[in-house]
């Protein structure tokens, strides 16, 4: 006598549950990963870095990721992580912006002192005309970041290549 | 007595350490004076003729440089080294004919397991005049764009290296 509640049981929970992921899925916001490498340099108060650093580079950009902030991720030559998160876009200012640093070199740490970024400049890499973000296949991005690498007072230029992965 | 030992091995220790610090520094001076070496990176993006090989999309990858008469550097060659997060491929060009030309390299090492240089290679390097030439020298090379044809010794395998680079 239980049985023949079974599937209107199912299709009540199912039914609207498959409504919403179907809703889900026609608005999740585009996606866009921008991946590649670059240089750190113009060190100034820094114990590291002295010179000129390798780094790779992951920047996931607000404008096409559905309004979670942006990020910048550097993986350096010589090992450990810095990552970067902002509520903003990137748009290249005079505005230094608020960020939330973390690194990882021996262990895992928030950045104390909070990092303050100025992008100088974010370009198409293969021209020196505005990169538009929306459309964007690859970008040159520049920036001078304070307080770097959770060290207060340490600032350094950091200059990256990067193509799109969609 | 003990304390006069520890007063006496005190400038002795001094002056090893002062010691260490003039060659180091002579060592920085000295290597940045003969050489001139860029350092940076960006992606590497190839076509699909590299598909058969297992090449495909886009690869991070850090780029260091010596171009030829640049702060001390030989005339004749410049050394490009592409770090992959996998292997490296580095290569010895002349780039004695301006940027609008296909460079075949003097020398190319692979390295990706256990060390490969071949006798002829056939990997090619055209410099985008789009880019920075590597040979104008400045502390920086804002777009280093290279089409890498035969890329890795691949035949059909075309490839795009796009980097900043910046003066060590």
């Amino acid at each position: 006598m239980t049985h023949p509640f079974r599937p209107s049981v199912l299709l009540r929970v199912m039914v609207p549950a498959m409504v919403i992921a179907l809703v889900a899925l026609a608005t999740t916001p585009a996606r866009a990963e921008f991946v590649g490498a670059g240089t750190i340099f113009g060190a100034s108060n820094c114990s590291w870095p002295t010179g000129v650093e390798m780094t790779r580079a992951r920047y996931r950009a607000a404008e096409v990721d559905g309004g979670r902030g942006s990020a910048i991720t550097l993986n350096f030559a010589v090992g450990g992580v810095n990552s970067y998160n902002f509520y903003t876009n990137l748009t290249p200012s005079r505005v230094w912006r608020r960020a939330a640093g973390r690194s990882i070199w021996g262990s895992f740490a928030n950045m104390r002192t909070r990092p303050l970024v100025r992008v100088l400049q974010r370009q198409n890499a293969d021209s020196s005309s505005a990169a538009q973000m929306q459309s964007a296949s690859n970008v040159y991005l520049r920036m001078r970041i304070r307080n770097f690498n959770g060290e207060p007072g340490c600032a350094v230029t950091v200059a990256l290549t990067m193509n799109r992965l969609d | 007595m003990n304390g006069r030992k520890i007063q006496s091995s005190g400038p002795a220790g001094l002056s090893a350490l002062a010691g260490a610090l003039l060659v180091a520094g002579l060592a920085t001076s000295a290597s940045a004076q003969n050489f001139a070496e860029y350092l940076g990176g960006g992606f590497l993006t190839v076509n699909d003729g590299c598909a058969q090989y297992g090449w495909s999309g886009t690869h991070q990858v850090m780029v260091r440089m010596e171009p030829q008469g640049v702060g001390g550097n030989p005339a004749d060659m410049t050394q490009m080294a592409l770090l992959f997060s996998t292997g490296t491929v580095a290569v010895r060009l002349n780039l004695d004919r301006g940027v609008r030309t296909v460079y075949a390299p003097l020398q190319a090492t692979y390295v990706w397991n256990g060390p490969w240089t071949p006798e002829a290679p056939t990997t090619t390097f055209a410099f985008s005049p789009n880019g920075t030439w590597p040979l104008s020298g400045g502390t920086e090379m804002r777009r280093l764009t290279v089409i890498i044809d035969n890329f890795n010794e691949h035949a059909g395998c075309s490839a795009q290296l796009q980097a900043n680079l910046q003066r060590g």
